[in-house]
């Protein structure tokens, strides 16, 4: 028998005047134990589909179906969601918002006992009954060690190991990665037959998302729980589920096996989203075999004389020793960043949230003062706008930020948010400006016609297009790009990349390319670094570091990228991560990476390595210090 | 529902400007006329409202009173709004020192009791319109300062004020231009709610007797006038206690329309997100 | 938080420093004298003001008063010949307080429950209900409904006492005439923190978890939508508790609010002083604890204050 069974079920919206139709007479089934993804792109009516199931929709949705029968009701399924920061409640410590859980389902599990309980002994006077109500109030009281462990035992399957450290926190004090365990786990303590993930993994970064994904994987199986899988990335869904949805426009158009779906898609729109994914990863493909500390080719350090950053004095941007503390003063924020970017050049800067990317970025355009080091611009020295960086400094380096939805002000249209630069920069007539506008809206891919409309009439990549446009109408040298696709579907993203790539070989722009999305940088540049920690532990041509990366954090990233192949993700799916438990990255004496790293030594927790300099690479790490690339040299000769 | 809320307090808010603009112009009777011989009239076809223990025509003196509290509350709604937009927008925007000065300043504002410096003013500028208007100002900016200044904090962060320093606006052209218009939403379902407060606050100023000098009287006044002789002639305080209460609710539903209006733009807003 | 919690409590005493001083100069810049009654010599009447020290340098009494103020000493009433001015507040205030902090407890309760009421509610009929109630409450000046209560409950019904302060019974009418406004307010304020906070995604998984619609509205939503309210309470809270000069002269009570009217009436310097000061002091240390509260209760600024210095 399914475990859920869904006929013909459709979902209206009541937006005011308009009925809009969100889910288009949908049926699926779910069996037990099963692992069923759904994709589609955003907008396609999957969370819609979801919430109906759960019964969690708004009051002006309109639910209608032929059937919809989930085996034990509502009580046996349980949700975890996209942005977990925003399903837990921000004043309540997680503790509290765990076990509240837990006694609820407790409670539900003794209501259904003592109901039976009294069809045996039909005989009971009311003071049986008056105790009998009591008793749960006592019970709670003395429950509470069993409580307490009960949150322990759930956060450690959610893959959270010292849960005493968490339950005492708020939400906002946790990292993603952390916040999404917790969710997990409240969703376990509903101890579900069915767990719906609605993109559990969209807003975390690349290595969390593949833990966490293994995580739900393993549980599903020890627990022998039905996931029903929400994405609209191929990868995930591929790395996940042995039968595939495909949702479009509110209808499943399409289902199979992974395979099935990635080699003989049948409708056009399943046909687009597989090209994208395919373009994606052909960009990033990894050569498995060459994760090994690879020693070959290297020359030793102090040989060569001008190392990558160095070049020659082309370079328009050059960042020296930069670095910022943390607004809670506990760790550094950026910590001694240096390197340069050339005329004309992609230089990709990769890592995970919370690595000091976005402080670097605003540095770079004065949003921010360093702490410390320097910031060049063709050889001049700039400062911070609040320190006088004047106007024509300004222009040369402007940025696109990561959200579309907060990047352009609500109460402006678009042609006068893009008037804005002109008129900063000089330009009176309002003709030309006119016409500067127009023409510009249609380089970035719109109409001249949407200078008139307002932002909220836009959708989330053309909004980037106009943020786009907005930094381009200063005309700038250099210019800073801030997850600027991260925010995006996949399809959207590649249109949005196609267009940076076109923009930058008409103009000649210099491109500082942030991402945690190793395949976007990959595409996109091709020098990188990576950053950890606010530190850049590795730098060098893009192609030399997928093909052969030395850095153990570099490593652990690239493996983390899921693949969209379905046979490779099968080979990759089990593959064990030891280092699961995500420590803070605090103030460390030694090497910010020591508490993850497979191959940690004394020496790297006691001192900070060294960024050394080889031709075409640099590295922050001890193992490619001399006494060490001495030992692995006997290595190799052995 | 909302629309409908704030098309009827504007509405209605039009309406009662309109006549106390209109029947002291038209009236036949003056608002401080005393005439002996028409002492505490009923109501009638002459005299809509009656007549006062001092034989004046009320509906005149009604709706001349309406017309004082309204330049009362619109006037230093007016000037409290630039105020605290101005202080509020300052202080948040700039924080450190600037903050802390003018919301400790807000907090000596807040604690000095109005009558003592109203005292002061009417001796020192006679008991008329102004006085009361700057009376009233002397702490009522503060609220709304408190108000912007929160807005302005949340926003300053935000990603399209950085994005407006990249293009080279200046500090002022960023508070101008771009906060305080996302910040004029919130300030005027504030200054809505400040209008009838401000009306309130000249009507206690005129119980404790630094109100505007006899024979003029505001809404309030005449209410207060009224209430000593509640018990034989009801009439008197009820009437401009009405027309008080009307204007009042007017502000009120304005208030509350574009209060609601703007949770349901984002509700919809979201609804476009999430879909 | 301690150390914001200490900028915090500094920064209030030096506001009080500032109120002090500006209510000095204040009085003193007030025309005529306390003393001037009937026709009285001039002579007299120099010599009068000699013995309470008013001929002295403006600075000197400025210092002066500051000293005896830190010592607790508010000095002695000018019209009531040998009455200290703490006394007369010792006497007034706990009448006043009562009343006062009754209202704000009234108009938290009601308030709340109206305003949590209208939020939850389905029914068209108990929504526009409830918003018609608390706009008329708070469109109606507050001595009009004392003055109906009055003559509804004193005089037509004969059910209460509509003066003085003898028993529980008489507190009743007072209370209620202070608590309309308030509870009006915070009933708008609860409405739609509760509107806003209903909305977020949080609710969506307290329901998921499959906790009970009360469970949710009581601990999970009110916690974050109480701020507002008390951003409100704080303030208002001071101006309940340090009197309503309206409110106390229609039920003929003795409270701090009348004695204020009084003595700006009757120039009576010091008891101006001493009540401006004693209410501006509850007044700002309100705001205080309003501002620790709300810290408090938000966990980002409890947890360390970060941010602060961005």
């Amino acid at each position: 028998m399914s475990l859920l069974k869904v006929e013909n079920l459709s979902v209206q919206f009541d937006a005011g005047d308009k009925v809009v139709n969100a889910v288009d007479a949908v049926s699926l089934s779910v069996e037990p134990g099963e692992i069923i993804g759904l994709i589609g792109r955003s907008g396609s009516g999957k969370s819609t589909l979801t919430r109906a199931v759960m019964g969690l929709l708004p009051s002006n949705a309109n639910v209608m179906y032929d059937r919809l029968e989930l085996d034990g009701g509502v009580k046996n399924a349980a949700m975890v969601f996209q942005d977990p920061l925003t399903y837990l409640n921000p004043s309540l410590k997680i503790g509290w918002q765990l076990k509240e859980t837990i006694r609820r389902h407790l409670e539900n599990k003794e209501d259904k006992e003592s109901k039976e309980g009294i069809e045996d002994g039909s005989g009971e006077n009311c003071w049986a009954r008056a105790v009998r109500k009591v008793q749960p109030l006592l019970a709670r009281w003395k429950d509470r060690a069993e409580v307490d462990e009960m949150a322990a035992d759930l956060l450690e399957t959610a893959g959270i190991r010292r849960a005493a450290d968490v339950l005492d926190k708020y939400p906002f004090e946790l990292s993603g990665g952390q916040r999404q365990r917790i969710v997990l786990a409240i969703a376990l303590a509903c101890r579900p037959k069915l767990l719906i993930a609605d993109e559990p993994t969209t807003a975390l970064d690349a290595t969390v998302q593949r833990q966490i994904l293994t995580r739900l994987r393993r549980i599903a199986k020890e627990m022998d729980m039905a996931v029903l899988l929400v994405s609209h990335d191929f990868g995930v869904i591929v790395s996940m589920a042995e039968r595939v949805l495909v949702m479009h426009e509110g209808k499943i158009v399409e289902s199979g096996t992974p395979w099935q779906i990635y080699e003989e898609p049948r409708e056009e729109c399943t046909k687009r989203l597989v090209e994208h994914a395919r373009a994606m990863s052909a960009a990033g493909k990894i050569e498995k075999g060459k994760c090994g500390i690879g020693m070959s080719g290297i020359v030793r350090e102090g040989e060569v004389k001008g190392h990558v950053t160095q070049k020659c004095s082309m370079d328009v941007l050059r960042v020296e020793h930069l670095s910022k503390v943390h607004a809670d003063r506990k760790s550094f924020g950026v910590d001694d960043v240096s390197f340069a970017i050339g005329a004309g050049e992609c230089f990709g800067l990769a890592g995970e949230s919370g690595c000091g990317k976005t402080t670097l970025a605003r540095m770079i355009c004065g949003l921010a003062t360093p702490g410390g080091g320097e910031i060049y611009y063709r050889g001049e020295r700039l400062a911070s706008i609040g320190q006088g960086r004047d106007r024509e400094q300004i222009r040369q380096i402007q940025m696109v930020f990561q959200d579309p939805y907060a990047s352009l002000n609500p109460c402006h249209t678009v042609g006068w948010t893009l008037a804005e630069p002109l008129i900063l920069n000089g330009e009176t007539s309002c003709k030309t400006r006119e016409v500067l506008i127009a023409k510009m809206l249609e380089t970035v891919g719109l109409a001249a016609e949407d200078a008139k409309k307002y932002p909220f009439e836009f959708s989330g990549g053309q909004r980037q297009r106009i943020a786009i446009a907005r930094a381009l109408l200063s005309e700038p040298q250099i210019l800073v790009l801030d997850e600027p696709v991260s925010a995006l579907d996949t399809t959207t993203q590649s249109q949005i990349l196609e267009l940076f790539s076109r923009v930058q070989k008409e103009r000649g722009l210099s491109y500082l390319f942030i991402s945690h999305d190793l395949q976007a940088v990959r595409r996109m540049c091709r020098r990188m670094g990576v950053m950890y920690a606010g530190r850049i532990v590795e730098l060098g041509n893009t192609k030399d570091i997928y093909n052969e990366p030395w850095h153990p954090y570099t490593k652990m990233l690239l493996q983390s990228v899921l693949p969209s192949n379905p046979r490779k993700a099968r080979r990759n799916r089990d593959v064990l991560w030891a280092c699961e438990e995500e420590a803070g990255q605090g103030w460390t004496k030694g090497c910010p990476f020591a508490g993850h790293c497979g191959y940690v030594m004394e020496c790297c927790r006691k001192t900070k390595p060294p960024t050394r300099r080889f031709p075409n690479r640099e590295v922050a790490c001890f193992l490619y210090s001399e006494k060490h690339m001495g030992k692995g040299n006997a290595r190799a000769q052995v | 529902m909302r629309r409908k809320m704030f098309l009827t307090g504007c509405v209605l808010l039009a309406v009662l400007m309109t006549l106390a603009v209109l029947v002291p112009a038209f009236s036949p009777y003056s608002y401080s006329e005393q005439n002996a011989g028409l002492r505490n009239l009923n109501p009638s076809l002459s005299h809509w409202f009656g007549t006062d223990r001092f034989g004046r025509d009320l509906f005149t003196r009604v709706w001349c009173g309406a017309r004082l509290s309204l330049c009362i509350g619109l006037g230093s709604a007016a000037i409290c709004g630039t105020l605290g937009m101005a202080f509020g927008a300052v202080a948040g925007y700039f924080g450190g020192l600037a903050d802390c000065l003018v919301m400790r300043a807000a907090d000596v504002a807040d604690a000095i009791p109005s009558l003592l410096y109203v005292v002061l003013l009417t001796l020192a500028l006679g008991a008329n319109v102004q006085t009361m208007i700057l009376g009233i100002c002397i702490s009522g900016w503060s609220g709304t300062a408190r108000m912007v200044r929160g807005e302005v904090m949340r926003l300053r962060t935000s990603e399209f004020v950085q994005a407006a320093r990249l293009t080279g606006a200046s500090s002022w052209r960023v508070i101008w231009y771009h906060l305080l218009p996302n910040a004029m939403g919130a300030l005027i379902v504030s200054l809505t709610f400040f209008v009838p407060k401000a009306i309130f606050t000249e009507t206690f100023l005129s119980f404790a007797g630094v109100g505007i000098a006899a024979p003029a009287a505001s809404l309030g006044a005449l209410v207060w006038e009224g209430r000593r002789q509640l018990r034989l002639y009801p009439g008197q305080m009820l009437y401009p206690a009405f027309v008080l209460c009307l204007l009042v609710v007017a502000l009120h539903l304005i208030g509350a329309g574009l209060e609601e209006g703007d949770i349901e733009s984002i509700e919809s807003r979201e609804f476009e997100r999430t879909i | 938080m301690a150390s914001y919690m200490f900028k915090r409590i500094l920064t209030g005493v030096f506001s009080l420093f500032v109120l002090v001083s500006a209510a000095f100069f204040l009085t003193r810049l007030m025309p005529g004298s306390p003393f001037e009654v009937g026709n009285s010599l001039p002579s007299v009447q120099a010599e009068i003001e000699r013995e309470y020290g008013l001929d002295r340098p403006l600075l000197e009494q400025y210092l002066h008063y500051l000293s005896n103020l830190l010592r607790g000493d508010l000095g002695i009433s000018y019209k009531k010949p040998g009455v200290a001015v703490t006394d007369v507040i010792w006497r007034a205030f706990p009448v006043t307080c009562k009343i006062g902090s009754l209202a704000v407890l009234c108009s938290l309760v009601v308030g709340s429950v109206l305003g949590i009421w209208q939020a939850v509610t389905k029914r068209a009929a108990v929504y526009n209900g409830i918003f018609f109630v608390t706009i008329l409450g708070s469109a109606v000046l507050n001595f009009v409904w004392g003055s109906l209560f009055v003559w509804l409950f004193g005089v037509k019904l004969k059910v209460l006492p509509v003066v003085g302060t003898s028993d529980w019974k008489s507190f009743l009418l007072p209370v209620l005439t202070m608590a309309i406004y308030p509870t009006c307010v915070v009933a708008r304020l609860m409405r739609n923190g509760f509107g806003r906070e209903m909305r977020k995604d949080y609710v969506v998984l307290a329901r998921a978890k499959g906790l009970g619609t009360m469970w949710i509205v009581g601990v999970h939503i009110l916690k974050n939508a109480c701020l507002p309210v008390l951003q409100y309470m704080g303030p208002a809270a001071a101006f309940l508790l340090t009197g309503s000069f309206v409110v106390e002269s229609i039920f003929n009570i003795p409270g701090l609010g009348r004695e204020f009217v009084n003595s700006i009436a009757n120039r009576d310097y010091t008891l101006i002083l001493g009540l401006t000061v004693f209410m501006g002091a509850v007044v700002i240390g309100l705001n205080l604890l309003t501002d620790l509260l709300c810290a408090w209760l938000s966990p980002t600024t409890r947890v360390g204050m970060t941010g602060a210095g961005e």
